[in-house]
């Protein structure tokens, strides 16, 4: 779980401006929605990992794992569209014509370049930068605030619950389907008011430091280039006019 | 079920995305509200937050003998309400897809719709409905984290049938075959995530009052 993150601190383009980062993901998402060539998809989604693994240099293992959940859903999803169903003279299944064959494969290609375009922002963009960005785009400071506070909060909820796991399984709490859900809804019920204490003992702690509502956090983050973002979108319109062109 | 990044057409993802913005509106002006009045209940609504996303990172049995991880969309609507568990479960989807890739970013819109609207506001429904209707809670809460689970994954099969319908069937025979696809494991996660919830519930009103009235202002149920 700790992967993705784990990429996004430590990655070495991890200073670089998020607008920017935020331009080569998102012009990927678009160039993979709306252009209609396999060539094109496929070169966003080789593009992507480039980018990841050469220049944030984020560990060919560590990308491949963070692509094999997403690769999981598409699959299935291809799976899905690759059979068809007749409901005339009672349910039968079989395996689609290649015309719909065709259209499977076109949105798992679809899919594969997106997922490494939304995995390229995800690896080496911090999540915290991403809400102070949207907070400087107009996102209400209290929202963002919550959202700030609710990732720092989730990797110590994470650490009770996964301590608490371990504890309840050594005790021999999940030797059955009953006992599994006996121990599970404890450890819920447990992990509930150690959360709420938690924030209210945050809160006097930040209210003991004359904190006033607002919470701010320290970014050493280079200002954006707006050179750079341009030459970008006009790189990816290259790409997707390529791809009609050809 | 997320539906993955990329994976709807784009005139879908928008339209999903203009469909859960209302909702998402509405619970966002009664949060901050909520805490203009009381700046003390932001600790406690980023808490509560964190607590919905590590939900989703249990694991628990199906009575199929495959793990799965529950929604939680039934217990945040029972503890939380659904107009704020609409807020705080986009949060979550936002985070989801970028600290652990399900879902995405295009298709945040459509995961919104059938995770943190739709299952919380049938789970909630139902859990009113019957605890008024004289049911007991444990029933009610069943019931409600039950079908609010089994809802959310029948309105993505719906999102998924309606962007790509059966050659042959249309769009109902394309929702019989995500729904097929989902079943199996879906059916049984449903009622396995039921009966935890109870105990979760049960365990929380009977040692923990006194939290889930702390809790009351800052989801604005007070």
């Amino acid at each position: 779980m700790r992967l993705i993150d784990r990429a996004a601190q430590t990655n070495r383009w991890r200073h670089m401006p998020t607008a920017e980062k935020l331009a080569v993901s998102l012009c990927g998402l678009a160039v993979a929605a709306l252009s209609p060539s396999p060539g094109v998809k496929g070169a966003v989604f080789l593009l992507m990992g480039g980018l990841v693994m050469a220049g944030a240099r984020v560990r060919p293992a560590d990308y491949l794992r963070a692509l094999a959940v997403p690769a999981g859903f598409i699959a299935t999803g291809v799976a899905a569209q690759a059979v068809t169903l007749s409901l005339s003279g009672g349910p039968v299944l079989a395996l689609a014509g290649p015309e719909a064959m065709a259209r499977a494969l076109s949105f798992a290609a679809t899919g594969f370049a997106s997922v490494s375009a939304l995995l390229f922002l995800a690896l080496t963009t911090p999540l915290t930068r991403l809400v102070e960005w949207l907070e400087d785009r107009g996102l209400n400071p209290h929202l963002a605030d919550v959202a700030l506070v609710m990732f720092r909060m989730i990797w110590l909820t994470l650490d009770c619950l996964e301590s608490g796991e371990r504890a309840l399984k050594g005790r021999l709490g999940h030797r059955s389907f009953r006992g599994i859900l006996t121990s599970h809804g404890l450890l819920l019920a447990a992990l509930l008011p150690r959360v709420l204490a938690r924030a209210r003992r945050l809160e006097t702690g930040l209210a003991a430091r004359g904190y006033q509502g607002r919470l701010v956090f320290l970014s050493g983050e280079a200002p954006a280039r707006s050179a750079r973002v341009w030459l970008t979108l006009a790189a990816f319109a290259g790409l997707f006019l390529a791809g009609h062109l050809a | 079920m997320h539906i993955m990044e990329g994976y709807l057409p784009v005139s879908h993802a928008l339209g999903w995305a203009a469909l859960s913005l209302p909702f998402v509106a509405y619970g966002a002006r009664k949060i901050i509200r909520t805490l203009e009045e009381k700046p003390e209940t932001k600790m406690l609504l980023a808490a509560s937050g964190a607590y919905v996303f590590v939900l989703s990172a249990l694991k628990i049995p199906s009575v199929t003998g495959s793990c799965s991880h529950p929604t939680g969309t039934g217990l945040a609507a029972t503890l939380f309400g659904p107009s704020v568990t609409a807020v705080l479960g986009t949060i979550v989807l936002l985070f989801q897809a970028l600290l652990l890739a399900h879902g995405g970013l295009t298709t945040l819109g459509a995961n919104v719709f059938s995770m943190a609207i739709a299952g919380p506001f049938i789970a909630y429904g139902l859990y009113r409905g019957l605890t008024r209707a004289g049911a007991s809670m444990a029933v009610a809460v069943f019931f409600a984290a039950a079908l609010g689970d089994l809802a959310t994954y029948c309105v993505t099969a719906l999102q998924l049938a309606l962007a790509f319908p059966d050659p042959v069937s249309g769009v109902f025979g394309a929702a019989v075959k995500f729904l097929a696809v989902f079943a199996p494991t879906q059916a049984p996660l449903a009622i396995s995530e039921g009966l935890l919830t109870v105990v979760v519930m049960n365990l929380l009103s009977r040692y923990s009052a006194d939290e889930l009235k702390a809790l009351a202002p800052a989801t604005g149920k007070a």
